[in-house]
C-alpha cells in the first residue's frame, strides 16, 4: 500500500530544499553582479566624483590597514564593525583599486606593540567622557585605545591618520577623523602623496643650487670620550657630503680649544659673535666651598653644524645626532637635514596687528609684533611645514606674490594704503584670509578677587575697510553675539608659592566666546574640519549683500553659521559698554526673548532674530574698490594721497576668506582657561583652522572636491518653540491613533444604525 | 485570488484588531523614535536636530518582529478555527491563488500601518529641507522587511489553528532573522579565530529552527527534538575540536583568515536583513538586497502553498 501522506511530507522537503538552493544561487549570482543605486541628493554614499578623479589618476592599488584596539571603550563597541563596513563600501565603489585588511592589537600586547606602532606614527586616541557641553563639564575619565589607518600607495611614505571614531552621539562630530569622514581622509592622504615632492639624490639636489651652500663644524678639540666618535662621524660625513658637489657645498672644521667663550666669533666672519652653538654640556655647575654652594663655569664645549644657505639669512643649526650609533646614520642624518632645510616649502603671509604695550619692552625692529597672534603663528612656521613670512605692508611698502594665502589679522585696523595694497594683491588672483576683530576684552582682573562687570570696547572699523567690503558685497554687523552654549570668562591671577602666575576664572553666568557647535560647521566644506569645539571669543555676523556679490560674479560659501538660540548684546550705554558677568541668558527681565519685540530698559540682551553668519568663503573675480572708483592711491603712514589714480586691474579669480572672530587664534583670550584645556581645545584647533586654510590653497580644487563627510543629515534650521515641539509630538504620537479612533467610532456608528434599520425592516415585513 | 484578498482584507477592518495594530504600532514606533531613541545617544527629535528617521528606521525591524506576526496570524489559523478552511481548500481555485490572495491582504495592511506615520515626514519638511532619499528608501526598506515578515507569519499561520502559537513562532522566526543580523559582528570573529565552528553555527541555526518548528507544529514530535538536539551537539563538537588547536597569532587577524571563514563572512552579509534593510534605507538600492527580499518571500509563500498542499491532498 502506497503511503500517500509520507510521500507528500517528502515532496514538501524535497521542493523547499530545492527552492532554498535556487534562491541562494539567485542570491549569490545578484551578490557577485549587483547594481547599485544611490538615491540620495549629493549621492552620498557613493565615491564623491573628487575621489573618483582621484583614484583615476592613480594607477597602482590603494592598500588601507586599520588598527584597531581589540577592546575599545564601551562606547566604541561597534567601532571595528562600522570602519569596517565603510572600509568595505569603499573597496566596492572603488572598483577594487582600495583594498584593505584589519589589525586587532590584543589588550595584552599593547605595552609591547605601541612602541612598534608609533615608529610607523600610528598612536592611541582618548575619549573623554564628559557630561555638559560647557566648560561646567566635569571629566569622568579618559579611555585611550587604537584606531588609525595606514594608507600605503605605490612605493610612497605611508600616510597615517589616528583617532578614527564612530558617530555613537552628537559629541562625536566634534572628532575630525570619522566613520562619516573616511572617504575624505583616505583619498586627503592619497592626494598629500601625490603632491609630496619626491627627494632627489643628495648630489642632484647640491648640484641644482645656484648659490653654494656653507657649512661649518665647530668642533671642541677636548670632547669628552663618549662624544669624540660622534665628532669624528659628523666629520666624516661632511666631507663625503661635500665631495659630491665641491663647488655648490663648502665644508670647513672649525676647532676650538678648551678656553674658548660662550660668545664664539662668528664662524661665517662676520663681526657678530654667536651664543649657544655649545652643544652637549653644562655652563656651570654648583660646587660646594666653605662660603657655601656657588656656581663654577665650565668650559664651553662645542659640537655644532651649520649650514648657510645665502648671506643674507641666518644659517640653519643641526642638533639631531646624538641618537644615532654609527657613522652612516649619521651621515644619513645630516642629508635629512639637509634636505628639510632645503625642499620647496608653501609660503603663508601673516599681516599682524601691532605690538601690544604690555609686550613693547621685548619688541625687535624688523622682527614680528608679539601679540596673542604670535604664539600660533610661530607654531605654524616650526610645526606644520610651511614656510611663513610676516608681511609688514607698511615697512616693505608691498605684498610678496608668491604668497600661496595671506592671513589678515584684523583688517579692520589697517590703514587706507595697506587696504589698498591688500585690495589690488586680491584682485589680481591673490588668496587672502580676514580675521576680523570688532570687540574686544579686558579680561584680566588682576590679583584681586572681583565680581566686577567686563567692560568690553568697540574696536575700531576703519571707513575705509567698511567701504572696501561693501564694494564687494558684505559688511559686519554691530552687534555682539552671545550664547548659551559659550567658553571664556574673565579671570583673576594668584600666584602660588613658587611665584608662578595661575589664572583663577570668575564664577560668571555669562561666557564671552560662542563656542563652535557641530551644527554651526558647514560639513561639506573642507576648510571646517576639526574646528568643532573651536571658542570663538567676541564675534559679529557677516552679512551677505547678495545683490552686489551677484552683480560682482562673487559666489559664497558658508563655512560656518551660528545656530540655535544666539543672542546679542544690549549694552546699557553704548559709549562705555559693559557685560554683567551675572548676566543669565535665560533671565526673563534682563533677556527679551523675543527677536521682534522693542527691549525694554532693563533688557542687557535680546534674542538674535535669524542664525547669524559668521565666517564664508568668497571666490570669484574681485573688484577693486580705488580702481573702480578711480581714487586716488592713498599715500603711506597717513601721508597725503598721490596724485595718481589707482590704476585698473584686469582681474583674476581670487579667494578671500572672511572669519568675524578673529579671537579664535588669539592666546591672549584664553589665559583664563584651565592649563589643561588650552593645547587640546585653543591651541589645536587653532593649528587646524591654520592648516585647513592652507592647504585648501595649496591643494586647490584637487582637495575642495573631495567630499568632506557623508551620512550626517541635514539639521534642523533654526531655534524651535516649545508650543511648537509640544505640538508636533502629539500630531505624531497621538495625532494618527484619534483618526483611527474616530475611524473605528463612525464605522461602529454606520453598522450599528444598518444593523436596526436591517432588524426594523426584517420586523417590518415580519408584521 | 481578488474576493480571496477582499475577504481578508475587509476582516482586518471589521473588528477593531486592524485599528487597534494600527494604533499601537503608530504609538510604539513615534515614542521610541520621537522621544526616547533607544538606539542612539538618546533625547527628543528636537533635542537631536537630526533632520532624518534614522531611529524610526533602526527600531522598525524589531518592532516589525513583533507586530507583523499579530498582523499575519489570523490568515490561515482564523479559517481553521473557524472552519472555512476546509470549504476553502474544496474551491475550486489552485491553493497558490487562495494563498497570495490572503498575503497581498497582509501586505496591504502593512502599507497602511507604515501610511499611519506619516506625520514624521511631514514634520521633517516642515522644519528643514531633508534629503528625501533615505526617508523613501527607508519606507522601501520597511515595506519590503515587512512583506518578508508577513510570507513567514502566512507560512506559520498556515501551519497551526492556534492563533496564539502561530503569533509566537513567527515573532520568534523574525526575531531570529534580525537576531541573525545584529550576532552579524559576533559570528564574524568566531569565523576568523574558529571557522569550522562558525560554519556549523551557520547552518545549524536554520536546522535548529526548522527543528523547533517541527516540534511545535508537526505530527511526530521526536523528529523535531531529535534535529535540534543533533544540530546542537554537532556545534559543541565543532567548537570542542578547533578550540583543541593551536591559536593563531590573535594580535594580527585579517578580515577573513582562511577560505572557510571568508565563505561564513561573505554568507552572513548575504544572510543579514539588517545589512539588505540598512543599505536600502539610508537610501541606496542595490539588486543585491531587492533580490534578498523577494527570495524571501517566494520562499515562505511557496513554503506556505506547499504545506498546505501537503495537507489537502494527505
Amino acid at each position: 500500500m502506497i503511503n500517500r501522506k509520507r510521500n507528500y511530507t517528502w515532496h514538501f522537503l524535497l521542493m523547499a530544499i530545492m527552492t532554498a538552493i535556487a534562491i541562494g544561487v539567485v542570491n549569490w549570482l545578484s551578490m557577485e553582479h549587483r547594481l547599485r543605486l544611490d538615491l540620495t541628493a549629493d549621492q552620498r554614499f557613493s565615491l564623491s566624483p573628487g575621489t573618483k578623479a582621484l583614484f583615476e589618476k592613480l594607477p597602482e592599488s590603494i592598500a588601507v590597514t586599520y588598527y584597531v584596539d581589540e577592546e575599545p571603550p564601551p562606547k566604541r563597541i561597534n567601532l571595528e564593525r562600522d570602519v569596517r563596513d565603510k572600509l568595505g563600501e569603499l573597496a566596492t565603489s572603488s572598483g577594487g583599486k582600495l583594498q584593505f585588511t584589519v589589525e586587532r592589537i590584543a589588550k595584552s600586547e599593547v605595552t609591547t606593540k605601541a612602541k612598534d606602532l608609533e615608529k610607523e606614527g600610528i598612536t592611541q586616541t582618548f575619549d573623554v567622557m564628559t557630561a555638559g557641553d560647557d566648560e561646567s563639564a566635569q571629566a569622568r575619565g579618559i579611555q585611550g585605545f587604537f584606531s588609525s589607518i595606514k594608507v600605503q600607495y605605490g612605493g610612497s611614505e605611508p600616510e597615517v591618520i589616528n583617532g578614527i571614531v564612530n558617530l555613537v552621539d552628537r559629541n562625536d562630530e566634534n572628532y575630525e577623523h570619522r566613520v562619516d569622514t573616511l572617504e575624505f581622509d583616505i583619498a586627503y592622504a592619497l592626494l598629500r602623496m601625490k603632491h609630496r615632492v619626491t627627494r632627489p639624490p643628495m648630489q642632484r639636489l647640491l648640484r641644482a643650487r645656484s648659490e653654494p651652500l656653507e657649512f661649518r663644524f665647530v668642533l671642541s678639540v677636548d670632547l669628552p670620550d663618549r662624544n669624540k666618535a660622534m665628532g669624528a662621524w659628523v666629520h666624516n660625513s661632511m666631507l663625503k657630503i661635500a665631495e659630491l658637489a665641491p663647488q655648490q657645498a663648502r665644508y670647513q672644521q672649525i676647532l676650538v680649544g678648551p678656553d674658548a667663550p660662550l660668545d664664539l666669533p662668528d664662524p661665517y666672519g662676520s663681526n657678530r659673535t654667536r651664543r649657544n652653538l655649545e652643544v652637549g654640556h653644562t655652563q656651570y655647575r654648583l660646587v660646594r666651598t666653605a662660603e657655601g654652594i656657588v656656581q663654577e663655569p665650565v668650559a664651553a664645549l662645542y659640537a655644532t653644524l651649520l649650514m648657510r644657505v645665502s648671506a643674507d639669512e641666518q644659517p640653519f643649526v643641526f642638533v639631531g645626532y646624538f641618537e644615532q650609533e654609527n657613522e652612516a646614520d649619521v651621515k644619513k642624518s645630516i642629508e635629512d637635514w639637509i634636505w628639510e632645510s632645503l625642499r620647496p616649502r608653501t609660503r603663508l603671509g601673516f599681516v599682524l596687528p601691532p605690538t601690544l604695550p604690555k609686550y613693547m619692552q621685548h619688541a625687535r625692529p624688523g622682527q614680528p609684533p608679539i601679540n596673542g597672534h604670535n604664539p600660533l603663528f610661530r607654531f605654524v612656521s616650526q610645526n606644520l611645514g610651511y614656510e611663513t613670512v610676516w608681511v609688514d605692508i607698511q615697512g616693505e611698502k608691498r605684498i610678496p606674490r608668491d604668497l600661496a594665502c595671506l592671513i589678515v589679522m584684523e583688517p579692520n585696523l589697517l590703514s587706507e594704503r595697506e587696504m589698498y595694497e591688500i585690495d589690488r594683491y586680491l584682485a589680481e588672483g591673490g588668496n587672502v584670509i580676514m580675521m576680523v576683530q570688532a570687540w574686544s576684552a579686558e579680561l584680566d582682573f588682576g590679583s584681586v578677587p572681583t565680581r566686577g562687570d567686563v567692560s568690553l570696547q568697540k574696536l575700531d572699523m576703519q571707513p575705509h575697510f567698511e567701504e572696501w567690503a561693501a564694494h564687494i558685497g558684505f559688511k559686519f554687523g554691530q552687534d555682539l553675539l552671545l550664547r548659551k552654549n559659550a567658553r571664556l570668562s574673565p579671570y583673576h591671577v594668584m600666584r602660588d608659592r613658587a611665584g608662578n602666575p595661575t589664572a583663577m576664572p570668575v564664577p560668571t553666568k555669562l561666557k564671552l566666546a560662542p563656542t563652535i557647535a557641530p551644527g554651526d560647521l558647514n560639513g561639506e566644506n573642507v576648510l571646517t574640519r576639526g574646528l568643532g569645539g573651536l571658542p570663538m571669543p567676541l564675534p559679529v555676523e557677516t552679512v551677505l549683500d547678495e545683490s552686489r556679490l551677484g552683480k560682482n560674479g562673487v559666489t559664497v560659501t558658508e563655512i560656518i553659521r551660528m545656530r540655535n538660540d544666539v543672542y546679542r548684546l544690549i549694552p546699557a550705554n553704548p559709549s562705555f559698554p559693559t557685560v554683567s558677568v551675572d548676566l543669565d541668558l535665560d533671565s526673563k527681565t534682563s533677556v527679551e526673548q523675543n527677536p521682534q519685540a522693542q527691549p525694554g530698559d532693563k533688557a542687557r540682551a535680546q534674542k538674535f532674530g535669524h542664525d547669524p553668519l559668521v565666517a564664508a568663503h568668497f571666490k570669484g573675480k574681485f573688484p577693486s574698490l580705488w580702481a573702480d572708483e578711480k581714487r586716488k592711491v592713498p599715500g603711506w603712514a597717513g601721508g597725503d594721497p598721490s596724485e595718481e589714480t589707482a590704476p585698473a586691474i584686469s582681474g583674476r579669480e581670487g579667494n578671500l576668506i572672511v572669519f568675524s572672530s578673529a579671537g579664535m587664534l588669539n592666546t591672549e583670550y584664553f589665559e583664563g582657561y584651565n592649563r589643561q584645556e588650552i593645547q587640546p581645545v585653543v591651541i589645536a584647533r587653532g593649528i587646524t583652522l591654520y592648516r585647513n586654510l592652507a592647504e585648501n590653497f595649496i591643494y586647490g580644487e584637487d582637495l575642495v572636491n573631495l567630499r568632506a563627510r557623508t551620512g550626517v543629515s541635514p539639521r534642523i534650521a533654526g531655534p524651535v518653540d516649545n508650543d511648537v515641539k509640544v505640538l508636533w509630538y502629539f500630531a505624531c504620537i497621538a495625532g494618527m491613533p484619534l483618526l483611527l479612533a474616530a475611524f473605528a467610532g463612525v464605522r461602529a456608528y454606520l453598522r450599528v444604525r444598518e444593523r436596526e434599520e436591517y432588524d426594523a425592516a426584517f420586523s417590518g415585513g415580519a408584521e | 485570488m481578488g474576493p480571496v484578498y477582499a475577504r481578508e482584507l475587509r476582516g482586518y477592518f471589521d473588528s477593531l484588531m486592524g485599528v487597534g495594530i494600527i494604533g499601537a504600532f503608530v504609538v510604539v514606533m513615534m515614542l521610541l523614535s520621537v522621544l526616547l531613541d533607544p538606539l542612539g545617544g538618546g533625547g527628543d527629535w528636537f533635542a537631536r536636530g537630526d533632520l532624518s528617521m534614522r531611529t524610526f528606521f533602526g527600531i522598525f525591524p524589531w518592532v516589525a518582529a513583533v507586530v507583523v506576526p499579530a498582523v499575519s496570524m489570523r490568515l490561515w489559523s482564523d479559517d481553521r478555527r473557524q472552519a472555512t478552511f476546509e470549504l476553502l481548500m474544496t474551491l475550486p481555485i489552485p491553493t497558490w491563488r487562495i494563498a497570495l490572495g490572503k498575503y497581498f491582504a497582509g501586505v496591504t495592511f502593512l502599507a497602511a500601518m507604515l501610511a499611519a506615520t506619516v506625520v514624521y515626514p511631514l514634520m521633517l519638511s516642515q522644519f528643514g529641507e531633508p534629503d528625501w532619499a533615505p526617508v523613501i528608501g527607508g519606507y522601501i526598506a520597511c515595506f519590503l522587511l515587512g512583506a518578508a515578515f508577513v510570507a513567514i507569519g502566512l507560512f506559520v499561520s498556515g501551519l497551526t489553528e492556534n492563533q496564539a502559537l502561530a503569533f509566537f513562532l513567527g515573532m520568534l522566526i523574525c526575531l531570529g532573522i534580525v537576531g541573525l543580523g545584529e550576532m552579524r559582528g559576533l559570528l564574524g570573529d568566531l569565523a576568523r579565530t574558529n571557522p569550522e565552528s562558525a560554519m556549523m553555527l551557520l547552518v545549524s541555526i536554520p536546522v535548529v529552527g526548522l527543528g523547533l518548528l517541527a516540534a511545535a507544529v508537526g505530527r511526530d514530535k521526536m523528529v523535531g527534538i531529535s534535529v535540534t538536539a543533533l544540530a546542537l551537539v554537532g556545534n559543541v563538537i565543532a567548537y570542542a575540536w578547533r578550540s583543541g588547536q593551536a591559536k593563531p597569532d590573535d594580535a594580527k587577524v585579517s578580515a577573513a583568515t582562511t577560505p572557510a571563514g571568508e565563505a561564513v563572512v561573505t554568507t552572513l552579509g548575504q544572510i543579514s536583513v539588517l545589512d539588505h534593510f540598512g543599505e536600502i534605507q539610508r537610501g541606496v538600492l542595490n539588486t543585491n538586497g531587492l533580490v534578498f527580499f523577494a527570495g524571501l518571500v517566494v520562499l515562505f509563500v511557496l513554503l506556505n502553498v506547499w504545506s498546505l498542499e501537503s495537507r489537502r491532498y494527505s
